[in-house]
């Protein structure tokens, strides 16, 4: 979405401190690597098994699934970096709550390297999931209390942690009653798809919330936002267009990309998709952590199951927070 | 969806995979006119192929009676009925425009949808073609509806009989035997629909046949020919279809001599209404200029025979001289435009037409190339107010090897016994 | 202000690109998924791999798996015929079994009609990482166990058609000379004689061992790949099929199940025969985690895992401690707001 912003204007961060500055740098590192992710192994390579079988599309496909692999592999790579980072700025200059998330994330990074090569079992699992929805939760309460103008853009960076604290708690509840000893597990199934709903469409209010904080703090008569807005609008459509001639394409490649299982009507889908194209590159200008944050969250997805996604989606809501406090950029 | 070119349509139609194709196509004429649907040609098949338990509804050649018969039952009815829903849908019309100077369109130009192009509209596209899966009570008649005409229109008070109902041009009172076997099609809609790739079509001679160890039964071939000519067999729970008797065709038969051999339901046809040929194919898909064919001769040069339901644009290489006392309404739905030029043609044949004509059966080796002697005049005549001569010419076809293996006079030898012996053996 | 606590960003991020490169050159993953996880509970003794309403599946608690349609690749199937399926899974020290349920009034197990198609229900596993849930890619394959409702049914005699139509004249085909025995009884069975499973004469279990690296290249494995074992009973409109496999079996193309390695990726489908169901008109999920225990599953037994979230916790705290041991005017925020580190 905003993957390009990076050259649009050079944050007014830096001289006064280093560490910001390779924080901001590998944010931007971080957004072009789940910006790449999404592309690659999350819609050309998943795209990919349309193409024909034989050669040479064969080993085009081989390769293409490759560079998917590496994207991958890059995005939690980027996202542990940035983590040690974020633990180095924290250790010298955080608070206490600041050093308690930082320290959380730690285990949730770790914990799905772990899971590569050892078996999961429900109570790790269960450790895991909370710690996610605790991190999201309370930094998305920082963001909530601290995070600079705008207001909306703010409330939708909150709604955006929220959804990404639900989305393991609908996972959660039916774990919750394996361990119990439940034997059916129905009613646990049905609440756990019932939280994911709500997440998806906490998701969705996000975006749409961070794209309107962009459009309102907009300066006027700026002509590149007429352009950006364009853009938006183009979005927009493509998805109404993608939703109402292929409704079920649409619905699996909204799935496999993003993690939105058609709870949330298409239209709304493509208003949020909309707002948010036009409003990050505007929010950039007034609140660029603010953005980055926001864009990496919205492009890391809702409730996929990778590990680096995970944590990528959760470093979002931390730097939104980190850099609003920081520098609300003036000019 | 690839592009392919379908000179039967006139124009490119999509289809699921690109274009490639054989060296040979495997095509015959069907001469509708001579037909008395004897059934030899579909016991001829039926003893060779499948006399097998699990095939006994199976006939990979029957002879059904237009226009109520049909194996499986409505078979063309059904899908016909489909496709128009589709266009109606569409809002499209499915009309044949134009005749073109194009050699490679000789039919003009098909502006309807073809059973892929119907598939491909519906969003998301659920199958490869438009089709249907008959079921079991469907299958069990070879020629339901046997001689049973349309009725006509019988005056009042005349007990439904009728006594002008078979004058010409078109009988009021009508029906005449449709022949029918795999089509060996070009675009296969079998081969199109089958998800295991477990369908393929021959380079040699693009024969269209059922990997029997790939098959899953999954049936979507039987649901996807428009012809339903491709048939489940219970017993192996694979389905099967016609296979050009391929050991004749490539001169594996002990009489071939070790050219390629007509099918046994050509050989044993009585009525001498079957030519089966090869027809040499150029590597983009059209049929190579051969003029000698006998079968390129017939369909592309006299355009006397006509392609089986061209519009479901699978490009069938079955071709069917059509019966020149059926409604043409009912004739151009089933065989094209091209039908009222292939009736004048058959009616007043040129000199060599004629000629060709009396090739069929005349041997059980593939004639891939036929020579004309000319002979003298000997019966003339008027046809639609225009002067048409007939000529004693011999015919003389040649096998693969250029061997002489049928040489015809136009005009039947008769024998006339002296007068003391009228009657007697 | 210290040269060496500056990293250069950018060589960073180029290391980082070459290193995520090399992993995946090298297979060697660093994600793992943490979705939806089965977790197959552990028996000591034999399986109820025969008895599908056996009270040790009721025991176990299964876990709800949303299925939706196939809409990826005609033919297609846009709605779901169940709206999930109920999986159970048990192991003891050398054994898997995993128990599909599901709602399903009608019990077809026909397949000798034209229009006439049987039940069906599979679990796919993959086979390494580069795999696609859609039948798998060339960079990574599948392994999927498939059960059918007719092959189960002809396990014990394979239906013929006198069961469907037992008026069927018993006529004799056609002669054959004398001392050709080629053909049997039934004739010609072109499938058999090409040696196409699905015609076999006898089956060995319900459920075939098949791989698949794409679309239309599902493939059998060889008759001494056939390791699959199956159970099925359909009782009050339930469906209940079990699926069961030796743990470690050495054949390359089966998927490895090992207890106390990583999750297997799992997905299942569902085929509702009197719906015409078959091939890709079928009802599927998304990718699960199969988690394999060691022991019966409790918070210490998990150690390792335990250990590295443990080391984590120490690595984060180390680098903390590290980071508040530089100057002010290192890494961090800004003076000017100590608490947070904004500035205005």
């Amino acid at each position: 979405m905003v993957a390009g912003t990076g050259a649009l204007v050079r944050s007014q961060l830096g001289a006064s401190g280093v560490g910001r500055e390779t924080v901001d740098r590998l944010a931007r590192w971080l957004l072009a690597a789940v910006a790449v992710d999404l592309i690659f192994t999350r819609f050309v390579v998943r795209l990919a098994i349309f193409i024909p079988k034989g050669e040479p599309w064969a080993t085009a496909g081989a390769v293409l699934g490759r560079v998917g692999a590496a994207t991958d592999a890059l995005v939690a790579i980027v996202g542990l970096l940035l983590l040690g980072a974020l633990l180095v700025r924290a250790g010298r200059l955080g608070r206490g709550a600041d050093r308690a998330i930082l320290v959380a994330l730690s285990v949730v990074a770790a914990g799905g390297l772990a899971l590569v090569y050892l078996p999961p079992s429900p109570a790790i699992s269960i450790v895991l999931d909370l710690l996610v929805a605790a991190v999201a939760l309370a930094a998305g309460i920082r963001v909530g209390r601290e995070g600079g103008t705008p207001v909306v853009a703010r409330i939708g960076l909150v709604s955006l942690a929220l959804a990404l604290a639900l989305a393991p708690l609908g996972r959660l509840v039916d774990l919750a009653g394996l361990l119990a000893g439940a034997t059916d597990g129905r009613s646990e199934a049905a609440a756990g798809l019932a939280i994911g709903a709500l997440g998806q469409l906490a998701f969705v209010l996000g975006a749409a919330f961070v794209g309107l904080g962009g459009v309102v703090s907009r300066r006027p008569f700026d002509r590149s936002s007429h352009r950006i807005a364009v853009l938006g609008l183009v979005a927009a459509l493509v998805v109404l267009s993608a939703g109402a001639r292929a409704p079920a394409m649409w619905g699996a490649l909204a799935i496999w990309s993003v993690g939105l299982g058609g709870t949330v009507p298409t239209a709304a889908v493509a208003l949020a998709l909309g707002l948010a194209v036009a409003g990050l590159p505007m929010l950039y200008r007034r609140a660029p952590a603010l953005a980055i944050g926001a864009s990496i969250v919205l492009l890391s997805g809702y409730g996929l199951a990778a590990s680096g996604l995970v944590l990528a989606g959760l470093l979002g809501v931390v730097l939104a927070r980190s850099d609003a406090l920081a520098d609300p950029v003036t000019r | 969806m690839p592009e392919v070119r379908n000179w039967q349509l006139g124009r490119s139609m999509t289809y699921p995979y690109p274009e490639h194709h054989p060296d040979w196509q495997f095509a015959f004429v069907f001469n509708i006119n001579r037909c008395i649907a004897c059934q030899t040609c579909s016991m001829a098949c039926k003893s060779t192929w499948t006399f097998s338990k699990g095939q006994e509804a199976m006939w990979w050649n029957n002879v059904e009676t237009k226009p109520y018969g049909g194996y499986p039952n409505h078979w063309d009815a059904q899908l016909l009925g489909l496709l128009d829903a589709a266009h109606e849908a569409a809002g499209v019309e499915p009309a044949w425009v134009g005749e073109t100077a194009d050699p490679e369109a000789p039919y003009g130009s098909y502006e309807g949808m073809t059973i892929f192009e119907a598939a491909a509209r519906e969003q998301p596209q659920l199958q490869q073609a438009l089709g249907y899966l008959p079921a079991d009570d469907e299958w069990r008649a070879p020629n339901i509806f046997e001689d049973v005409t349309q009725a006509g229109r019988p005056a009042p008070g005349s007990l439904g009989l009728e006594s002008g109902g078979a004058e010409l041009p078109e009988h009021t009172a009508w029906f005449f035997y449709l022949q029918r076997l795999c089509n060996h099609c070009t675009y296969p809609a079998c081969l199109a629909a089958c998800p295991r790739k477990a369908i393929y079509k021959r380079p040699e001679d693009g024969v269209v046949l059922i990997d029997q160890s790939r098959c899953r039964g999954y049936r979507k071939c039987v649901e996807a020919c428009p012809y339903k000519k491709s048939m489940y067999r219970p017993t192996t729970r694979v389905s099967e279809k016609c296979v050009a008797c391929y050991p004749r065709l490539e001169g594996a038969d002990q009489a071939s001599d070790g050219v390629p051999m007509e099918t046994r339901c050509m050989a044993a046809c009585p009525g001498r209404i079957r030519l089966q040929g090869l027809v040499p194919v150029d590597p983009d898909g059209a049929w190579a200029d051969d003029p000698q064919n006998p079968i390129t001769f017939l369909v592309r040069h006299e355009q006397v025979a006509l392609p089986l339901y061209p519009q479901f644009g699978t490009e069938p290489n079955g071709f069917y001289i059509p019966p020149r006392w059926a409604p043409r309404p009912y004739l151009r739905q089933m065989f094209g435009p091209g039908v009222d030029r292939a009736i004048e043609r058959y009616r007043a044949p040129s000199r060599e037409l004629l000629a060709v004509l009396q090739l069929f059966r005349a041997s059980q080796k593939v004639i891939f190339r036929f020579e004309i002697e000319e002979g003298p005049k000997v019966f003339e005549t008027e046809i639609d107010g225009k002067p048409w001569a007939m000529y004693d010419d011999t015919v003389i076809g040649f096998d693969k090897k250029g061997r002489e293996v049928a040489r015809l006079n136009v005009e039947e030898p008769v024998h006339e016994r002296p007068a003391p012996h009228p009657n007697s053996i | 202000m210290r040269d060496w606590i500056r990293p250069d960003v950018r060589s960073l991020g180029l290391a980082a690109v070459g290193l995520a490169a090399l992993l995946s050159l090298a297979g060697v993953p660093v994600t793992s998924a943490q979705g939806t996880t089965l977790f197959p509970a552990r028996v000591d003794g034999s399986l109820p791999v025969d008895a599908p309403f056996d009270p040790a599946w009721d025991r176990v608690r299964p876990v709800d798996v949303a299925l939706s349609g196939q809409p990826i690749v005609p033919p297609m199937r846009l709605e779901p015929a169940f709206p999930s399926v109920r999986v159970r899974s048990l192991v003891n020290g050398d054994r898997i079994a995993v128990l599909l349920e599901w709602t399903d009034p009608t019990r077809d197990e026909s397949v000798l009609g034209v229009d006439v198609f049987a039940d069906a229900a599979a679990m796919q596993l993959a086979l390494g990482s580069g795999t696609s849930i859609c039948m798998g890619q060339r960079a990574g394959g599948l392994n999927i166990w498939h059960w059918k409702a007719d092959w189960a049914a002809d396990l014990a005699v394979r239906q013929d058609l006198e069961d469907v139509h037992p008026g069927l004249p018993a006529d004799v085909h056609f002669p054959t000379p004398e001392g050709d025995d080629s053909f049997g009884p039934d004739g010609f069975l072109a499938g058999q004689a090409a040696g196409n499973p699905r015609s076999a004469a006898s089956l060995v279990s319900s459920v075939e061992d098949l791989n698949a690296v794409g679309f239309g290249t599902l493939t059998t494995q060889p008759p001494e790949g056939q390791n699959v074992h199956g159970a099925s009973e359909h009782r009050d409109g339930v469906w209940r099929v079990v699926m069961s496999r030796a743990l470690s079996d050495g054949d390359p193309n089966d998927a490895v199940l090992r207890p106390s390695g990583p999750a297997a990726v799992v997905a299942f489908a569902v085929w509702d025969g009197s719906r015409g169901d078959r091939d890709g008109q079928k009802s599927v999920s998304a990718w699960l985690a199969l988690a394999l225990p060691q022991q019966p599953i409790g918070l210490l037994d998990a150690w390792p895992v335990l250990l590295l979230l443990l080391v984590g916790l120490g690595l984060s705290g180390l680098v903390l401690y590290y980071g508040a041991r530089q100057p002010a005017v290192g890494l961090g925020w800004p003076h000017g707001r100590p608490d947070g580190g904004a500035t205005g």
